[in-house]
């Protein structure tokens, strides 16, 4: 049974919603037990105080592509067939930034914030109405980003395609910065004055 | 605490490792449709009987004989130096790496032509380019080599060649004495015939 | 002592490498069965984008940006991103019941009020709203799922997104600490 199995047949295309709503299930669950629901503990990240984001995002990232690469390795999924998000230069650093912004402002972004919504957070209420409203203001702009939005097209290419690595050499590559992450911001959380949330 | 996170670490490490030295699976591309369909129409992939004969007694080593009948009639009998791979063998497991190695001529046969052209197609599909049948397959080895059949008084001098050839290839696989020379009209001369793809004659 | 609050309550979210790794797994799993990665910010655009359909269609179908989700035979709304955001928000809503943190109430800083962080919480999310449709989606679609299909989009987002928070922290330290 080679994966992925909608796309390969194997799973009907009626299964999908089903499936959505399972695997939404699970992604809320884990996102709110980690505690993403709150947005000073999101914010704790760019402040020195709580590095949970950074623990909880290195490690799913890498978690999800060893086990893809390995899935690859023992022909349990064929990896051609994996979605490759297509890169837009211009508009993915333009935008990245905005969202940046926007995440310091809010304390939140779109997965967060449905969680935070889930159990009561006025404020994840808010960020989402506000997200609303934004999608709507750029969708009623567009002629004028529509530019912006489409240039410097470069296609679903692969960030290790473009370093020159192999998946696997990538992948090691990856770990270590990880780790040493995981190391260092262990060392910093020390040292920041803490703040009670 | 501190314990179990250096275990994990490590053991990422060597996830990571593992990706970086494990050596790369062999994705081999199958034959497009196109391309089997038009190996399909080339009779060109058919042997006939005497060059088998001929290979074999020539000690060919670059030759593999696959006998893709049942294990009992493999067994029961086949061509000298033949390897019985049974056609559901053949179905269920992929070939490319056992069936490469030094060998540049596989030439599959069955009683007919029947089993071997379906071996054919699955090993063709696995993008092998010396897949061969022969021709009329044992059925027609016991015709042309085992039992030839003499030609006509009249028939032209390759056919009476070939039947020499056939007699000498009979006597060699079912271990007979030498034959005794008869004195015939015309010379006979063994040629020896040059690797040609061509259409294959004088079969069954 | 502080730190014993902040102890008591970290009990009781889960470890952050557990969660970490939990997450993988069902991005993995997502990966397997769909070829697809998560994602969340495109279930809101589906809703803008049914909303306008339902308020001005013409509106909708003219405009070169929401024409491109509209499509004859699935109603914005029945989408694969939707149905995973209604999951989304049963899963949190579960694990925040069985944790005791279910309550309507919003969270900020002690040294600003209550209406400061709804009104940057308002501003954050128009923000970022704006920028999820420029880069083409958000931290869990973009930036998670592309890193772990290697994509370049992934990382550029990653890059991008946090890099801008802290390019920009400076300026909301007020709001936070």
């Amino acid at each position: 049974m080679t994966g992925p199995l909608i796309p390969m047949g194997i799973i009907g295309q009626g299964w999908d919603l089903v499936i959505a709503l399972l695997i939404g299930m699970a992604f809320g669950y884990v996102l709110e037990s980690a505690g993403f629901s709150s947005s000073r503990k999101l914010a704790g990240v760019f402040y020195g105080y709580d590095f949970t984001v950074l623990r909880v995002f290195f490690t799913a990232a890498i978690t999800a592509m060893v086990g893809l690469l390995y899935f690859g390795y023992m022909g349990w999924i064929d990896l051609s067939m994996i979605y490759v998000n297509p890169t837009f230069l211009i508009a993915a650093i333009v935008g990245g930034l905005i969202m940046g912004l926007g995440f310091i402002a809010g304390g939140y972004c779109p997965g967060t914030s449905m969680c935070g919504v889930a159990i009561g957070k006025i404020d994840a209420m808010v960020f989402t109405g506000g997200m609303f409203v934004g999608i709507l203001i750029f969708s009623e702009a567009f002629p004028l980003i529509q530019g912006i939005y489409e240039s410097h097209s470069l296609g679903a290419v692969k960030v290790n395609e473009v370093l020159g690595l192999s998946t696997g050499t990538f992948a090691l590559l990856l770990i270590i910065v990880a780790l040493l992450a995981f190391i260092i911001t262990r060392i910093v959380e020390n040292k920041v004055k803490k703040v009670e949330y | 605490m501190k314990k179990a996170y250096y275990i994990m670490a490590v053991f990422l490490l060597l996830l990571g490792i593992g990706l970086v030295i494990l050596p790369d699976r062999e994705h081999y591309d199958e034959a497009s449709p196109r391309e089997l369909l038009s190996d399909l129409r080339n009779p060109s992939r058919f042997i006939s009987t005497d060059k088998v004969a001929e290979m074999i007694i020539d000690q060919d080593p670059t030759l593999l004989l696959v006998d893709v009948r049942d294990m009992y009639d493999f067994l029961d009998y086949s061509l000298p130096g033949a390897h019985g791979i049974p056609l559901e063998e053949i179905l269920m497991y992929k070939w490319v790496d056992s069936l490469s190695y030094d060998r540049s001529k596989i030439v599959l046969f069955s009683n007919s032509d029947i089993l071997a052209d379906q071996a054919w197609i699955l090993l063709k599909r696995e993008n092998h380019n010396n897949i061969h049948i022969m021709k009329g397959g044992l059925n027609c080895w016991f015709e042309t080599i085992i039992q030839p059949s003499p030609p006509a008084e009249t028939a032209a001098n390759e056919e009476i060649d070939l039947y020499q050839f056939r007699k000498g290839a009979s006597i060699y696989f079912l271990g007979g004495a030498a034959p005794v020379e008869q004195e015939t009209g015309s010379q006979t001369v063994i040629v020896k015939r040059k690797n040609k793809t061509k259409v294959v004659e004088g079969g069954c | 002592m502080t730190n014993s609050n902040i102890i008591d309550r970290s009990k009781r979210y889960t470890n952050p490498y557990l969660s970490g790794f939990l997450l993988g797994m069902v991005l993995l799993a997502t990966f397997y069965i769909t070829g697809r990665g998560l994602g969340a910010s495109g279930a809101i655009k589906s809703t803008v984008v049914a909303t306008v359909a339902t308020v001005s269609e013409s509106h909708a179908a003219g405009s070169d940006y929401y024409s491109k989700f509209i499509s004859d035979d699935n109603h914005p709304m029945n989408n694969w991103l939707v149905f995973q955001v209604i999951g989304v928000l049963a899963g949190a809503f579960l694990s925040g019941a069985l944790a005791g943190r279910l309550k309507l109430k919003v969270e900020h800083s002690p040294k600003i009020s209550s209406r400061t962080r709804l009104i940057m919480a308002g501003i954050g999310g128009l923000l970022f709203g704006i920028g999820s449709q420029l880069g083409r989606g958000c931290t869990s679609g973009t930036a998670l799922s592309g890193m772990a299909s290697m994509a370049l989009a992934g990382f550029i987002a990653l890059l991008t997104i946090f890099g801008g928070g802290y390019l920009f922290a400076y300026f909301f330290r007020k709001f936070w600490i």
